[in-house]
């Protein structure tokens, strides 16, 4: 990083932490997964990573961010509003209410996302047709795309998989948000994951692992993947935690869908967010 | 020099394509490992904008609709019964939601494969596609057709699903020419108009020839574009005594539930009849002659039909 220090990201973590948490008390959103991928957001957009910025946003050559886990919109939003994309007003009055321009998932529409998710298992299979149209254009642009571990249950997640590496596409990366829990329970309680990286390494794509909440890690993987070997397609799994930074929802599956809403689980949440602070 | 009225169906459209690939590096045509001769000259002639994305309705959908929202003019080519109904979500959230003006090819509509079974019947596609907002439907009836409406989806802004059946088809010289692709008509007839689509047009031609022979005068519409159907066509209906749709599809949400739903929002309404494939009797085995047969599709059927409405 050469402008940017890891402080500055844990700072810029703890802000977008607090962020989220106040979107989804006053609206309603998946704010474990959210705080799971967090990290990863921040990293890619305020650690020099995605050269897509609110002035570039038109420019065809600008790199491609799509979070194919669209319920984790409360954490795009709020990265998207801090870097400028849109006022941050609107995380409060537009958020999950009203016009609902913010809504419960990502839309193209909204200034800074690049594709429309919700359903499971399009992001990677969108990415690719980015790609491949960048690569008969000559453009230099890499396309970055977030999955979660669960949504590697989809079909349609291999199948794209599979087409990348057919097509070596370089300027693709893929980073799963490795937070090992699904809706109900452990992902390895219903699915075959592992080993992940070794799945990917035989579908001939570039493999990294790395901590999803350490900054420095998560700056080297993605430069590393950013860089390329020109002709296979990036993996990071990056190893995370389900509602990081809140110590009674990590880890716990039913914050998945469990709203912060009980005065109690508010007043906690604030008080932890606001410890961290000091 | 191409004879493009020799051509079938589908090829015609494909040549439409890499003519339009000639002067447009843009276009690009995405197979899901599926070939046609057509397809062989388009990928030795332009093979970088040509691309076998292999068996994975899914991803090809998705991949289609993002390469056209990067401005690239995307034709996906597939089985009709595949690229349907294993990627319904695809076309729906990628294509529709993101209005990405992908023109799907789909090979094989209708019973073109009738002996392979239930697996490559394509009954149901009309019914899909309408419910899908922004999707157009095109169903040409002969090669010629297919090539004006592959000339016309290299510039449509919408998404589009093309039907293309099977095999060689005369061109239809004894209908009108079609009206800006959306349909044509045999006579000026308002009395009794027979709407049919792709293959069974040529039918409906004898249909008609045999009602008329009986004294019964009639009118043969050509449906190309069914969906969104053309205004001037709506006015047409409404000015007609009777209607009877004649196709190779579902009787639920086929053209007749189409023409239907026009004369249901219609302040006149002259009498409908639908002659389509019964529900209950979808998913048989046969082939196309006996089906046709067992749906009730073949002429003296349908003659007796309307004679006995």
């Amino acid at each position: 990083m050469k402008n940017i220090t890891t402080k500055y990201l844990q700072q810029k973590s703890r802000e977008l932490r607090r962020t989220i948490a106040e979107m989804c008390i006053a609206h309603g959103g998946h704010i474990a997964s959210s705080l799971s991928c967090i990290d990863i957001l921040c990293a890619l957009y305020h650690g020099e990573i995605l050269s897509c910025t609110p002035e570039n946003v038109n420019d065809k050559d600008r790199d491609r961010f799509i979070l194919s886990k669209g319920h984790a919109e409360t954490a795009l939003y709020a990265v998207l509003a801090d870097r400028g994309f849109f006022p941050p007003h609107l995380l409060t009055t537009e958020y999950r209410t009203g016009d609902c321009t913010l809504g419960g998932h990502p839309s193209h529409k909204i200034p800074g996302v690049e594709w429309s998710t919700g359903s499971l298992g399009h992001g990677i299979g969108a990415a690719c047709g980015q790609a491949l149209a960048a690569r008969i254009d000559r453009s230099p642009r890499h396309h970055f795309v977030l999955v979660g571990d669960s949504e590697c249950t989809e079909g349609s997640i291999w199948e794209a998989a599979l087409f990348a590496a057919a097509h070596k596409l370089g300027n693709l990366t893929v980073i799963i948000d490795r937070n090992h829990l699904g809706v109900l329970e452990s992902t390895e309680n219903f699915t075959s994951l592992p080993p992940l990286a070794a799945k990917w390494e035989a579908f001939n794509w570039d493999v990294q692992t790395c901590d999803g909440h350490d900054f420095d890690e998560l700056h080297s993987a993605l430069t590393v993947a950013k860089a390329g070997t020109g002709t296979q397609p990036s993996l990071i799994i990056a190893e995370t935690v389900k509602g990081k930074g809140l110590p009674f929802m990590e880890n716990k599956a039913i914050w998945h869908v469990l709203g912060l809403n009980k005065p109690a689980d508010i007043e906690l949440t604030r008080k932890i967010l606001a410890e961290e602070e000091e | 020099m191409t004879n493009i009225a020799q051509l079938q169906i589908r090829d015609a459209f494909i040549h439409g394509v890499l003519e339009k690939a000639e002067y447009d590096r843009d276009v690009i045509l995405i197979s899901n490992d599926f070939g046609a001769p057509a397809l062989d000259d388009f990928r030795e002639n332009f093979p970088a904008q040509f691309i076998n994305s292999g068996i994975s309705e899914q991803n090809i959908i998705t991949l289609a609709a993002a390469m056209a929202k990067e401005n690239k003019k995307v034709f996906v080519y597939s089985i009709a019964s595949f690229i349907t109904l294993r990627c319904l979500e695809q076309l729906k959230l990628d294509i529709c939601v993101h209005h990405a003006p992908v023109t799907i090819m789909a090979g094989g509509t209708g019973l073109s494969y009738a002996k392979d079974g239930p697996t490559h019947h394509a009954l149901e596609d009309i019914a899909l596609m309408q419910a899908l907002s922004g999707m157009e439907i095109y169903s040409p009836s002969d090669a010629l057709a297919a090539y004006n409406t592959a000339k016309f989806c290299c510039d449509n802004p919408f998404p589009a699903y093309i039907r293309l059946d099977k095999g060689n088809m005369p061109v239809l010289d004894v209908i009108l020419p079609y009206k800006h692709t959306g349909y044509r008509t045999m006579n000026q007839d308002t009395e009794l108009l027979l709407l049919s689509t792709g293959f069974l047009t040529h039918r409906t031609v004898e249909v008609a020839a045999e009602l008329q022979a009986a004294g019964i005068s009639c009118n043969v519409v050509d449906l190309n574009k069914l969906h969104p159907l053309p205004e001037e066509l709506k006015d047409l209906l409404k000015r007609a005594a009777k209607i009877v749709s004649i196709e190779e599809h579902s009787l639920r949400g086929g053209v007749g539930t189409l023409l239907g739903e026009v004369l249901l929002d219609s302040a006149t309404r002259p009498s409908l009849k639908r002659i389509a494939i019964p529900p209950e009797k979808l998913y048989a085995y046969g082939s196309r002659d006996k089906l046709h047969h067992d749906f009730g599709l073949n002429k003296d059927a349908i003659v007796a039909q309307i004679k006995e409405w």
